[in-house]
């Protein structure tokens, strides 16, 4: 169905679109008209069924030269289609062109095939340099490290043995079971006191029962105190 | 009573070949039909009944029948059997005495091919360029002629032939639309 592109212009226009100088519309406008007759399926419609259509009348002169035309046309393009069919068969997959164009392919494969063979080498000598150096300092830092491991544990080891050796210089004065009452008795004898006292000014005075009078002020001792105070 | 046709008009003329054939004395062996629609062409063409044979009641209209057949002034070298076609209403009885009138003929020759058409023709115009552009891009001969190879369709009765080598036709193919078979219709066209 035609219809005029005068129909669509006010829309068009509607839009802000200029018609004819923005989009270059054709006059003519084509909408699809999806069913133009009956379906196929259904039967004449009740007011066609006695309805004879005449027989249309063909002119002889014309229906001859038609037919002569038509004969025409078939035979050459006949012809030309055979023509364009040999052509695709000469050029298509199994024609002797094909085959050499596959045989240079083959051989131009090959060729890359060396080159690029080539190249694997060179590159495989270069890889082998750079592997060989990197073995070569990872040897040395794995080696570092051996050494460094080992001269930890040496340190470590004289360390304790420096341990063993202090304790066992500390253990001349342990208490056991031969010496113990030994102990008792020296410690009855030096009881320790641990009570201190301390004043305003800081100063500290030892013992439970000591009193500020007891402690001559040349000998007084003063609280050390640490961090800042508020 | 008046016959009265109801539907389409049809170009037969006449009748089926069962309803000539089942009225005639021995089914009409020796007699001559004509189908109307050859009548046509100035040459006559008709068929000579050799035997008729009924069948089976599937299609009554139907018959078989082997016969001579001559068509277009031009006999058959072997006898044709006539079945399929012979339901259609379009056959007519030759009467005993129009039959030597109607079958003379001064050329019962042997249906011949004597038409011989061209093997090639030149291209078309735009495709005749676009190879000659082929070759050219190619680096080939540019001043060869291309020719096609023309392709016709072979029938048992036509009267043409594609020429063999070295054979000069007798028929040529014009370029353009050709001769025009019917003049009058270019009278008023201006043709180059």
């Amino acid at each position: 169905m035609l219809r005029s592109v005068n129909a669509i212009y006010p829309n068009l226009q509607y839009l802000g679109l200029q018609v004819w100088n923005d989009l270059k519309l054709s006059p003519v406008c084509i909408q699809c008209v999806r069913w133009k007759r009956k379906p196929r399926w259904l039967p004449v419609a009740k007011s066609k069924l006695f309805r004879i259509p005449e027989r249309p009348k063909i002119d002889e002169s014309e229906d001859i030269e038609l037919k002569r035309l038509h004969d025409r046309y078939r035979t050459e393009m006949r012809s030309v289609r055979n023509y364009f069919r040999q052509e695709f068969k000469e050029t298509s997959a199994n024609s002797l062109a094909a085959l050499q164009g596959s045989k240079d392919e083959e051989e131009e494969h090959l060729r890359c095939m060396k080159e690029n063979e080539e190249w694997n080498k060179q590159v495989a000598l270069l890889r082998e340099q750079r592997l060989t150096k990197i073995q070569e300092a990872r040897k040395e830092i794995i080696l570092a490290k051996i050494i460094a491991f080992e001269e930890r544990e040496k340190e470590q080891l004289e360390k304790a043995e420096q341990m063993v050796r202090e304790e066992k210089e500390r253990a001349k004065f342990y208490i056991t079971a031969d010496n113990i009452d030994k102990a008792i008795e020296d410690a009855l004898i030096s009881p320790v006191d641990h009570n201190y006292a301390i004043d305003l000014e800081g100063h500290i005075f030892q013992g439970h029962k000591t009193k500020p009078t007891d402690v001559p002020p040349d000998k007084l001792e003063k609280v050390q105190v640490q961090g800042l105070v508020s | 009573m008046p016959i009265k046709y109801v539907g389409r008009t049809t170009s037969f003329k006449g009748k089926t070949l069962w309803e000539i054939v089942g009225n005639l004395k021995n089914f009409g062996v020796g007699r001559i039909v004509v189908r109307s629609t050859f009548e046509r062409y100035p040459e006559p063409s008709y068929l000579k009944i050799c035997k008729v044979q009924a069948l089976a009641n599937e299609d009554p209209r139907k018959v078989r029948i082997l016969a001579e057949k001559v068509f277009r002034g031009r006999k058959y070298p072997k006898i044709v059997e006539v079945c399929s076609t012979s339901y259609k209403a379009d056959y007519r009885l030759l009467p005993k005495d129009e039959e030597q009138a109607y079958c003379k003929t001064d050329s019962q020759v042997v249906l011949e091919k004597v038409r011989i058409l061209p093997r090639t023709i030149p291209f078309p115009p735009l495709l005749r360029e676009m190879i000659l552009a082929d070759r050219r891009a190619k680096g080939g001969d540019v001043t060869k002629e291309p020719e096609m190879e023309m392709i016709f369709g072979e029938t048992r009765d036509s009267l043409s032939r594609k020429a063999r080598e070295d054979e000069e036709p007798n028929v040529m193919f014009e370029p353009g639309i050709g001769t025009p078979r019917s003049p009058e219709l270019y009278a008023n066209i201006q043709r180059s």
